[in-house]
């Protein structure tokens, strides 16, 4: 097939959104590398401590009209920025593959999260209604009415530059408070350009700002006081070592969502057909950079016939994905986000293979990829049989292409291995028998479970779940939680003499 | 008047929305979408009701 045309063709120097203005910083510059072709596609700015003070500044001063306006009105910049994104639904696409690598239905499935999002945002007229009782005692009533708190940080990842932003982001304005939103400085562009029709969709200036960086940016939001609260999704040790400890020094809500070291469960009356295509888009959809990614494949029973022949499907269904560029529409799977983390997987493989673990299918070695391109962030889906709970490549998340298989004796083993690991965010249990399916929905340790579902990936009107190890805070990003955690319950009772 | 002999729902691959595809006994057809005016003659199934997107997001498992 054809490669789709880029809308990003200059790597120009992206600037800082701040109080409705695109302004330029002050800090060094960093290229945006696009994975599959190694070509410089932008320049990000490291941004100072000055420059995420201004952008705090400029929402502080706008939060007093924004939170004045009535949250229909606010709801109508919504809708509006909402058509915006389906008039830009294949240029954003698009700009996600090439800062990203991830293919372009993946980038087309990301975007459409990302508005459902904003669908949702657009329903806080009654989202963020509270609720009353007459007659607490004899002439008294009772209320509780839902306040924002004012300027909000969001940190943003690599994995999903577009989406994740969107899942804290239209809650936090709807609701009437201001943010000021760091994309990850390996993939900003997605996050530029939404601004862009953000300031399109007539919110006010200071509303809605973006600050390139790093870690200044991040400490700089962290310690400051006029700084509510903060939404991040990144990594185990960032979210709860970092955002989740400042934030309870600081005083400040915070969600912080961390890694994940999923398990797929499957049973041996599995639906074989449906399963393997569920697992090829779970263990190697978005290159395995997905916090909701299988990791290790937990095969029940003591069949040998019905683990090999399901095993032989596997491996011969995945050696078969095509890599390649992602704005070539026939490929399956893309590049990794560049190669450090190409090369921290490999670790990973050979740390397996050191352990004890079967090399059944090798990424590493022979890559084909289509199309011209330079192999440096290509891996190949690898897969390794005769894993052990007490793997490295089991404990810890790799975020890459990898399968590691285990064999265990019943469900109740499966269970406990789940349960055992130190993340729990999202598990999953093939199977045609409704007893194991409810046994592992009610047993296992997880924050999203999926039975018959290999990417448990919670609608926009749920919340994004996740549980001790892969999870800081109470309320999660989505839905009705986001809405709590961007607002305040007030309670008012009163009595007329 | 035509009379509707068929309304089929699809999974559009472009938007990765579900729309609908309505036939008519005089041959003729209609999409129903509500992004149908953002896609405009982009929708692969205004030039075809019968489209099918030759991608595959995965290999096809074909059990021996």
């Amino acid at each position: 097939m054809a490669l789709l045309e880029e809308p990003i063709k200059e790597a120009r120097r992206l600037k800082n959104f701040i109080g409705g203005e695109w302004v330029e910083s002050k800090g060094e510059i960093k290229d945006v590398v696009n994975p599959a072709t190694c070509q410089t596609i932008a320049k990000v700015p490291v941004s100072t401590k000055d420059e995420i003070d201004a952008a705090v500044e400029a929402a502080k001063e706008a939060f007093p009209d924004w939170r004045a306006t009535p949250p229909v009105a606010r709801a109508r910049c919504l809708f509006r920025l909402k058509e915006l994104l389906e008039e830009h639904f294949e240029e954003l696409s698009r700009i996600q593959t090439q800062e990203h690598g991830k293919t372009i239905d993946e980038s087309r499935g990301e975007t459409r999260r990302g508005i459902e999002n904003v669908e949702v945002a657009c329903g806080i007229p009654t989202l963020m209604m509270g609720y009353n009782a007459e007659d607490i005692a004899s002439g008294i009533d009772e209320y509780v009415i839902r306040q924002p708190l004012g300027v909000f940080g969001i940190i943003g990842p690599f994995n999903f530059p577009f989406m994740i932003p969107l899942w804290s982001a239209p809650y936090a304005v709807a609701t009437g408070n201001c943010v000021i939103i760091k994309p990850s400085s390996e993939v900003p562009l997605s996050q530029a350009r939404l601004a862009e029709l953000v300031d399109e969709a007539g919110f006010p200036p200071g509303v809605w700002n973006v600050v390139h960086g790093g870690r200044t940016v991040v400490n700089g939001m962290l310690d400051h006081p006029d700084i509510q609260g903060i939404a991040f999704v990144g990594s185990t040790p960032t979210a709860r070592d970092v955002i989740y400890k400042r934030c309870g020094e600081t005083g400040k809500r915070v969600i912080a969502q961390g890694g994940a070291a999923n398990f797929i469960v499957i049973m041996p009356d599995a639906n074989v057909r449906a399963t393997i295509p569920a697992l090829m888009t779970s263990f190697f959809g978005n290159t395995g950079q997905r916090c909701l990614s299988g990791q290790t494949l937990i095969v029940v029973g003591e069949d040998d016939g019905f683990y090999n022949n399901f095993m032989d499907a596997v491996v011969d269904t995945t050696s078969r994905i095509i890599i390649g560029n992602g704005l070539d529409e026939s490929v399956q799977m893309g590049p990794l986000r560049d190669k450090e983390k190409r090369e921290k997987i490999i670790g990973y493989i050979e740390s397996g293979i050191q352990e004890g673990a079967k090399l059944r299918l090798d990424g590493r070695a022979n890559i084909k990829i289509r199309g011209d391109y330079p192999d440096t962030c290509f891996l190949g889906p690898t897969i390794l049989e005769n894993v052990t709970p007490d793997m490295r490549i089991v404990r810890e998340e790799i975020f890459g292409p990898t399968m590691g298989v285990m064999r265990v004796k019943n469900l109740d083993e499966a269970i406990e291995i789940c349960n055992e690991n130190p993340y729990h965010n999202a598990d999953a249990i093939f199977t045609s028998d409704g007893k194991s399916a409810r046994e592992f929905q009610y047993s296992v340790i997880s924050g999203n479970v999926g039975i018959n579902i290999g990417i448990v990936a919670p609608m926009a009107f749920f919340p994004f779940s996740g549980m001790a190890g892969s999870f800081y805070g109470i309320l999660h990003t989505q839905g009705q939680e986001a809405v709590r955690f961007f607002t305040e319950s007030k309670v008012v009772i009163q009595r007329w003499l | 008047m035509a009379r509707l002999v068929e309304k089929r729902r699809v999974n559009c691959p472009a938007r990765h929305v579900n729309a609908f595809i309505l036939k008519y006994d005089d041959g003729s057809f209609a999409v129903k979408c509500g992004l149908i005016k953002a896609c405009g003659d982009s929708c692969p199934y205004l030039e075809d009701p019968n489209y099918k997107s030759p991608f595959s997001r995965a290999p096809k498992y074909e059990p021996k």
